[in-house]
């Protein structure tokens, strides 16, 4: 914890400096909003100290408002004269001064205001004859105060409207009925029989009807009538325990998803795979697409590891970082997960992968909210390699004699510090009738556990909704603003420029404070300071401290996302809708390495790399909307159109070990770029467009069978110069459920009841350009030629699914299940195949065909409820098999080829993807391993072996959350079962005799497996650990791993306690961990961090960054 | 109200799906170097003689990195034809000890036809015979100049049916009658086109021949070069063939071959990989080079090799039995040590990545002589003569002084031994000496391809080939084997697999060409075992 709270911190003072401009801007926008008030009464009306008829004040009113007034002429008397000074008063307080002491009072109903006489007389008498004062107050089911909700006494036109507390205060017959409404939540009514308080909790409208989730192109839907599996996540999961990259907070929520982080530290890219990998090719896309209030989003990663070895050009391998990182999880309402084809078949070409649904925040009609919430975490390593303390070095390894009495230097620990993340966070809420406004602004500042790794982000939102032409016309704009600076990120793996390798293969037993101190020296011949190892630093290995103090590099995002939704509502049952929005990102990523750094990755003077990239989407929609209902039958359709274009420029410039003209002059003119050494990567106007009509429906029958169907036909410019250019690909989706207890009568402790099944197809679009490939130049002016060619039939790859499943409630819903059945048959493979006899090398085909089938089962309940205590929990699990079951006639292929690694990524018929490849014992017919003549391990070398696959068996998340008053107890444990992994990293450690096994068996005397013994314990490592022709079966591991991956323990302050502050609505603090702990774990490291987020790379760790837990708290406020 | 709504979306609907026109547009990125750009100056034409020709030797340019040529021949024939050697200890349990790494010896098949030949298909395509004959000429030369060293690799390949629908292998008896063909044809048309004094067109993109010789009859010379050597190669299996082919090389009415030192053919003024490789200290002597050069005191050992740095005290060092520091130190194959890097101390090659690579030099073709000579094809008697030409070239092209003692220098190569471990430690296998002296024909042949590995150096694909042809110069043998009885120790490596990544009916068929295991202990089609007088 050192440094952590130690002024002279510059990241306590960054969190300090964070803190104060936020509570600045609270205070500020809680200023504002102040002055803003709440709905009805918040239309402000200005009148100059005058003495005016109520007639003239009425008008005044009128005219400055919307409102109108209605009165009998006859019961209000407009010539009386009031003294009146107004300067910006709500019209309520206008309307009271005006009325004071008078018999008349008034009501709003929407636009009208109506002045009424009233009936009783208002002197005390008869409120003693049988009339009460009653006093109450009015909440949504949060415990939110309703602003403007009317009171009503039921059957007169006697009634007020809450307050800006929810308060309200009515003086009516002791047995009068008070009627309570609002705009979109349920009417109440409730008989006052003497009671002079009444508090009224009121529920939403289509709450309260029946749950209502967002499907796809954001239709709303009610759950129990879809055809497929879909799971909602709420807002309050991503904010919970908060990730620098927000989809981290799912891991372990939600059954056929897996999300697991790229080990590159603060805020890296995720990998989300649903229901499994679908498509074969290398650089193929299988992650999700992401869809922000019915509009899509970027979620790019440019790049990602390169090899197990190292990144492209002989840089250090890079994670660019992902699309999804870049959003507030406060601005997030919900997440709707669309899992399925068919649940995703709206979206064609880009649906495969399934799609994550994003509602955000908007302010709400009649609310008031203002949020701060902060969060702080600190970060430690985990799940760090285990070394031995006992063998000397010798020569750079440690396989030197025994020294019982060696110092532990601790070199590992030192290197690594604390983490530290703060996130805080504002938000503001307001809504009137007619606008809302929602406002947030979040900063998230944090440092790695390599101290040089800091991450910085600004995200301003600022959505505005209005109801415009009497409700007809709803206009929603939003606009995102991100800014994100990530320094000196660290590389995912591999060994080139990652201060991992040097870390930890420092021989045993030495100090390297004098190369921490001293990670350069002096160098007389070149008059300026070189790297300072205490071995040869000609590539792999350098000196950790050289890496991270002069191997630098910075991240920068600049991002806007700006919305346009209009909605004009024709009549009850058709409306029109138009959407659009464009997402940008401009990226610049610098890195520096300065002369010194290993020369067989960088020129003598230093390397520089300097990358420019802007991303552009814009995308349109509009669509017609059907809902209605005839007696039994309801249809619910919509029928549209869109357009969406990305466009893509981008420019790499490496200069690689080209060079540089004069030593650490990092700047692109002193890049030396006219050599084929060089590297220039550039991409020019890089276009898709896809144009699509879609059509869906839901036919329902007495709300108790429905049967969706979607259609959609997606024009792609990515398939230019092929045959389906003009007819482009077509995508259908059918499905029928059946609400089993609208229809049968079932037992009672049954409560809900329903089998679904639903078929679709959609489609994988192509890579952009692959079909209209061109020559291009290179630097050093090279020409590079067309490496391929491609079949003139190509298309998108076109995965056909079906599934089934069943929902059950019982208990009044305290036991609820949901089992899904799917199957995906994944045809038309994308495969870049090698034709070494072909006129060019390669060629792009459609084969083979990729099935992933598996079951999901939810089971979720609540076993125990008292008035105070509540426990509630769900289990959620999910299996998938995966199967290659043909690749066409093509041979397998690699993905990694050339590395001189044991280890290969192989898709070979009648495998999985995901197989992993390498080098195994030799065995006799007994299974016996073979051994040499000096009694070593004989290796079947060349990477033929199947080692395992690296996607697990099934995965189980299982959540609880225990409440107790205004305690909350969360834990979420997350199982990922089967499955196998590789661990360079342990291997590279064994070869040098550092690991803490290789000290084991030297103290034991031999290294045993299966019960043969090798007591030649440093050849067998030679042979097995061997870093080109190593035994790969020998470092591989079960995946399998239990970890307490959420914990979080949370206390609300009741609500008497805060009335008493008069504006504190509520004040939330937890305590917060995430990772805390492994129930079990086989690997030497956390198998669930990857080294790429794409298809290669996937189950090996070689020097990946450790895990880190993250403990802290978080503090919310609400006002 | 409900007809207007549902024809204004159908109508959008109709227009939405109207626009993909664009589509080819779009999908192009902007930047490339266009089919109508490439007209200017030529460049169509002359783009893929670019490519070719640095495919010969091979350098990809564009990725800059030299681990291809590294896989394709360092690791192979530069370390089979006796001429390098890899220091580090994770590969000495590979090639080394012949246990092939596939991976690697795929990759001279795998990257010459990735990088190589679909160039030439498009310069076949581009360049026809009655349009371009020039053009078409040299593509011809360059196919062969770079197929034949596939070729001498594996047995069968695909040659003459490259970019066909049927790409179907040869036998490389029938792809050598396609090299000797495709060179005839090429000499034909030059000799034509340079009588009639046909304009110099090809200077601006030539990279092979040196400065000042860029012209199309210095591009004779290497065809009719490069026709002698091909004939020699054939001579113990078909000397028919072979006398044919040398006859019509050496025929003056053909344009002539490279005679002077100055006139080597090579890949000039880009990257030379060896020294990329070099660099990464991966390029080392190899113990036959150190015996020979040692032994004979060849001036161009400083040429072509430094000498050992030797311990240096720092920590991980192997302690050598003796010091080498300021020595030769060459390393033998087949240590299969493979614990650490002892031998990184040893002598290193001079190349560098800015050396001219070489693909042919004078000092070859008069020692390609001197055999044509020796075997009776052409100049019967003048062996003794041509043999000294090759010597002297060879000096000359080196910078390494005057050959006229070492010419009469009886040395012979001296022992190897091991700085470490005197288990490796081997006898020199011959004592042929520089010096011309009447012996048998088999004495003589010796002494001919002795002295002309020594001058095709850094030349691996040649130099292993010639050796595997003629059984000399007699290279050290393994010191250990682990092709688990796949390659004789003694009879040594013949020939590297096939790649592994190749179509199931291409594979059948090559394994069915080669008449033999696709392992490295089968003899190629003109490696019958003996040399035929």
């Amino acid at each position: 914890m050192k440094g952590l709270f130690c002024p002279k911190s510059l990241e306590l003072k960054q969190i300090l400096r964070t803190m104060k401009i936020t509570t600045f801007l609270l205070l500020f926008v809680t200023f504002q909003a102040y002055s803003n008030a709440g709905y009805s009464q918040s239309a402000k009306v200005s009148i100059p100290n005058s003495a005016l008829n109520v007639s003239e004040i009425l008008n005044q009113i009128e005219s400055q408002t919307e409102y109108l007034f209605v009165y009998n002429k006859k019961s209000v008397d407009v010539h009386r004269i009031v003294n009146i000074s107004a300067n910006k008063l709500p019209v309520s307080e206008i309307l009271d001064n005006v009325f004071k002491d008078t018999n008349i009072k008034y009501i709003m109903e929407g636009k009208n205001i109506v002045l009424t006489e009233r009936k009783e007389n208002t002197n005390s008498d008869s409120s003693q004859q049988g009339n009460i004062i009653v006093k109450g107050s009015v909440t949504d089911t949060k415990g939110e105060p309703i602003i403007g909700a009317n009171v009503l006494e039921k059957g007169t036109t006697n009634g007020v409207i809450t307050n800006v507390n929810g308060k309200f205060s009515l003086n009516v017959p002791t047995n009068a009925t008070l009627t309570i409404s609002f705009i979109g939540y349920q009417p109440i009514s409730i008989l006052v029989n003497g009671k002079k308080v009444i508090n009224v909790q009121m529920k939403e409208e289509a709450l309260a009807l029946e749950t209502v989730v967002v499907t796809a192109m954001g239709i709303k839907k009610k759950a129990a009538s879809l055809t497929y599996s879909t799971q909602q996540i709420g807002g309050d999961e991503l904010t919970r325990a908060k990730d620098p990259n927000l989809i981290n907070s799912l891991a372990g929520k939600t059954a056929g998803v897996s999300i697991t982080k790229n080990a590159s530290g603060l805020g890296g890219s995720a990998k989300v795979s649903i229901r499994g990998i679908r498509s074969a090719n290398e650089n193929g896309n299988n992650q999700p697409l992401y869809v922000i209030d019915g509009v899509p989003m970027l979620n790019n990663t440019t790049e990602q590891a390169f090899s197990v070895m190292g990144g492209n050009n002989d840089a250090g391998n890079r994670d660019s970082g992902d699309g999804i990182s870049n959003l507030n999880p406060d601005d997030i309402e919900s997440m709707s997960i669309l899992k399925g084809a068919s649940a995703a078949a709206l979206y064609g070409s880009q649906a495969a992968n399934g799609v994550i649904l994003i509602t955000t925040k908007r302010g709400k009609a009649g609310m008031q909210r203002i949020t701060f919430s902060s969060n702080l975490t600190v970060d430690q390593a985990i799940s760090l390699p285990e070394f031995q303390n006992t063998y000397k070095i010798n020569g750079t390894t440690s396989w030197g004699d025994k020294q019982t009495d060696m110092k532990d230097y601790n070199n590992v620990d030192h290197f690594f510090s604390n983490g530290v993340t703060a996130i805080n966070s504002v938000s503001v809420q307001v809504g009137k009738e007619k606008t809302q406004t929602y406002f947030s602004y979040a900063n998230t500042t944090a440092k790695g556990i390599i101290s040089a790794n800091k991450l910085y982000k600004h995200n301003l939102t600022l959505r505005e909704t209005g109801n415009l032409f009497n409700d007809k016309l709803i206009l929603d704009a939003n606009v995102n603003l991100i800014t994100q600076s990530v320094n000196n990120r660290p590389t995912s793996g591999g060994y080139y420029m990652n201060p991992l390798v040097g870390l930890y293969t420092f021989p045993r037993g030495k100090d390297m404070s004098e190369y921490r101190e001293n990670y350069e020296v002096f160098d007389e011949s070149r008059n300026m300071p070189l790297q300072n190892w205490y071995t040869s630093t000609l590539d792999f290995e350098q000196n950790p401290y050289w890496i991270v103090n002069r191997i630098t590099s910075k991240d920068k995002r600049y991002r806007a996302i700006a919305s346009l939704n209009a909605k004009l509502k024709i009549n009850d049952w058709f409306s029109i809708q138009a959407r659009g929005n464009i997402d940008f990102i401009n990226d610049k990523f610098q890195q520096k390495f300065y002369a010194g750094t290993a020369e067989n990755l960088c020129h003598e003077n230093g390397r520089y790399i300097d990358l420019n990239n802007q991303e552009f989407m814009a995308y349109g929609d509009i669509m017609g909307m059907f809902n209605k209902s005839w007696n039994d039958w309801a249809v619910n359709a919509a029928l549209g159109a869109s357009n969406n274009m990305t466009k893509t420029n981008m420019l790499k410039l490496d200069s690689g070990k080209a060079g540089l003209y004069y030593a650490n002059v990092f700047s692109v003119a002193n890049m030396i770029l006219n050599s084929g050494t060089a590297y220039v990567d550039e991409t020019q106007n890089a276009r898709r467009n896809v144009q699509s009509v879609f059509a869906t429906a839901q036919i329902g029958w007495k709300e108790s069978i429905y049967m969706d169907l979607t259609a959609r036909n997606d024009w792609s410019s990515t398939l230019a110069n092929t045959s389906s250019l003009h007819s482009g690909f077509f995508y259908p989706s059918v499905g029928l459920s059946w609400i089993i207890n609208k229809t049968l009568s079932l037992p009672s402790w049954i409560n809900f009841s329903k089998i679904r099944a639903s078929w679709a197809q959609v489609g994988n679009d192509l890579p952009i350009g692959i079909t209209s490939p061109q020559p291009y130049i290179t630097s050093g002016g090279i020409v590079k030629q067309i490496q391929y060619d491609f079949d003139k039939d190509l298309k998108p790859e076109i995965s056909t699914s079906w599934e089934i499943g069943s929902e059950w409630k019982f208990f009044n819903n305290r036991l609820d299940l949901d089992f899904t059945f799917y199957h995906t048959n994944t045809k038309d493979q994308l495969l870049y195949i090698n034709t070494p006899t072909g006129s060019h090398p390669y060629r792009y085909i459609n084969a083979g065909k990729i099935r992933n089938y598996g079951i999901e089962i939810t089971l979720g309940g609540t076993p125990f409820m008292t008035n105070n205590f509540r426990w509630k929990t769900n289990v959620n699990f999910s299996t998938n098999k995966n199967k290659i079951v043909s690749l066409g006639d093509n041979p397998e292929f690699d993905y990694g080829t050339g590395v001189n690694m044991p280890y290969r990524m192989r898709v070979k018929e009648g495998g999985s993807l995901g197989d992993i490849y390498g080098n195994d014992f030799v065995r006799d017919e007994n299974g016996k391993i073979e051994v040499t003549e000096t009694g070593a391990p004989k290796i079947e070398t060349g990477n033929n072996s199947l080692i395992g696959n690296a996607n697990p068996d099934f995965m189980l998340g299982w959540n609880n959350t225990f409440t107790y008053k205004g305690f909350s107890l969360y834990v979420l444990l997350d199982a990922v079962i089967g499955g196998d992994v590789i661990s360079l990293t342990q291997s590279a450690l064994d070869l040098r005799g550092v690991s803490k096994a290789s000290g084991q068996a030297r103290d034991k005397g031999y290294v045993e497996i299966e019960g043969q013994k090798f007591t030649d314990v440093e050849g067998f490592y030679n042979v097995v650990a061997n870093r080109g022709d190593g035994c790969t079966s020998y470092y591989r591991y079960d995946r399998t791993n239990i970890r307490l991956r959420e914990l979080s323990l949370s206390y609300s302050f009741p609500q008497s306690l805060l009335e008493s502050t008069k504006f504190l609505k509520g004040i939330d603090v937890s305590l917060i961990a995430r990772n805390l702990f492994f129930l079990y774990k086989d690997a030497p490291f956390d198998p669930d961090a990857i080294l790429s987020v794409g298809n290669a790379n996937q189950g090996v760790d070689i020097f990946g960054m450790p895990t880190t837990k993250n403990i802290g708290f978080n503090i919310k406020f609400t006002f | 109200m409900k007809k207007y709504i549902l024809f204004f979306v159908l109508s959008g609907l109709a227009i939405f799906s109207a626009c993909t026109e664009n589509f080819e547009k779009y999908n192009s990125t902007s930047g490339a170097y266009t089919d109508d750009l490439q007209e200017y100056d030529f460049q169509k034409q002359l783009i893929p003689f670019k490519t070719i020709q640095t495919a010969i030797v091979y350098q990809t340019g564009v990725d800059g990195t030299d681990w291809q040529f590294q896989i394709m021949e360092n690791l192979a024939a530069d370390m089979f034809g006796g001429y390098f050697h890899d220091m580090n200890g994770g590969f000495n349990t590979q090639n080394s000890s012949y246990k092939l790494n596939s991976g690697w010896v795929g990759a001279q098949w795998s990257y010459t036809y990735a990088q190589g030949m679909p160039p030439i298909a498009s310069a076949e395509a581009l360049c026809s015979k009655e349009e371009y004959p020039a053009f078409y000429a040299l593509t011809k030369i360059l196919k062969v100049a770079m197929m034949h060293r596939v070729c001498d690799y594996y047995g069968p390949i695909i040659y003459k049916n490259f970019g066909k629908d049927t790409p179907t292998p040869e036998s490389q008896e029938d792809v050598y009658t396609d090299f000797f063909d495709d060179l005839d044809e090429a000499i034909k048309i030059l000799v034509t086109y340079v009588a009639d004094k046909g304009p110099n067109t090809f200077e601006s993109a030539d990279i092979m021949m040196p400065e000042g010789k860029r012209t199309y009859s210095q591009w004779l010379k290497f065809a009719n070069s490069l026709r002698l050597r091909l004939a020699m190669r054939v001579s113990n299996v078909n000397s028919e063939l072979a006398k044919t082919q040398a006859q019509a090389a050496l025929n003056s009415a053909n344009g002539g071959v490279l005679e002077n030192a100055d006139e080597t053919v090579g890949e000039y003024g880009i990257r030379n990989p060896l020294g990329g490789v070099s660099a990464w200290q991966e390029v080392y002597m190899n113990a036959s080079m150190e015996s020979f050069l040692n032994g004979y005191q060849d001036p161009r050992i400083s040429k072509y090799f430094s000498t050992a740095v030797g311990n240096t005290g720092k920590e991980g060092e192997v302690a050598e039995l003796f010091p080498i520091v300021d020595t030769y130190k060459g390393i033998r194959q087949g240590t299969a040590l493979d614990k650490d890097n002892r031998y990184m101390n040893h002598s290193r090659t001079t190349i560098t990545t800015s050396s001219n690579i070489i693909v042919m030099t004078a000092a070859e073709v008069w020692f390609l002589r001197a055999e044509a000579a020796l075997r009776g094809f052409v100049d019967t008697g003048k062996e003794a003569e041509y043999y000294q030409k090759g010597v002297e070239t060879s000096f000359a092209q080196w910078g390494a002084g005057d050959a006229s003692s070492y010419l009469t220098s009886e040395a012979t190569p001296t022992d190897y031994k091991d700085a470490f471990d005197n288990k490796f430690d081997v006898a020199a296998r011959t004592s042929v000496t520089p010096k011309w002296t009447e012996g048998t024909k088999e004495e003589e042949l010796e002494r001919i391809i002795t002295q002309k590995w020594l001058a095709t150096y850094p030349d691996g694909c040649e130099a292993w080939a010639e050796q595997r042809r003629t059984g000399y110069p007699k290279l050290f043998k393994v010191a250990v084997n682990l092709s688990g009885g796949a390659i004789d120790t003694d009879i040594m490596i013949r020939r590297v697999t096939f790649p592994t990544d190749l179509d199931a009916a291409t594979t059948s068929s090559l394994n069915q060409l080669l008449g033999g295991s696709d392992n490295g202990g089968t003899r190629l089609w003109w490696d019958v075992g003996q040399n035929n007088f």
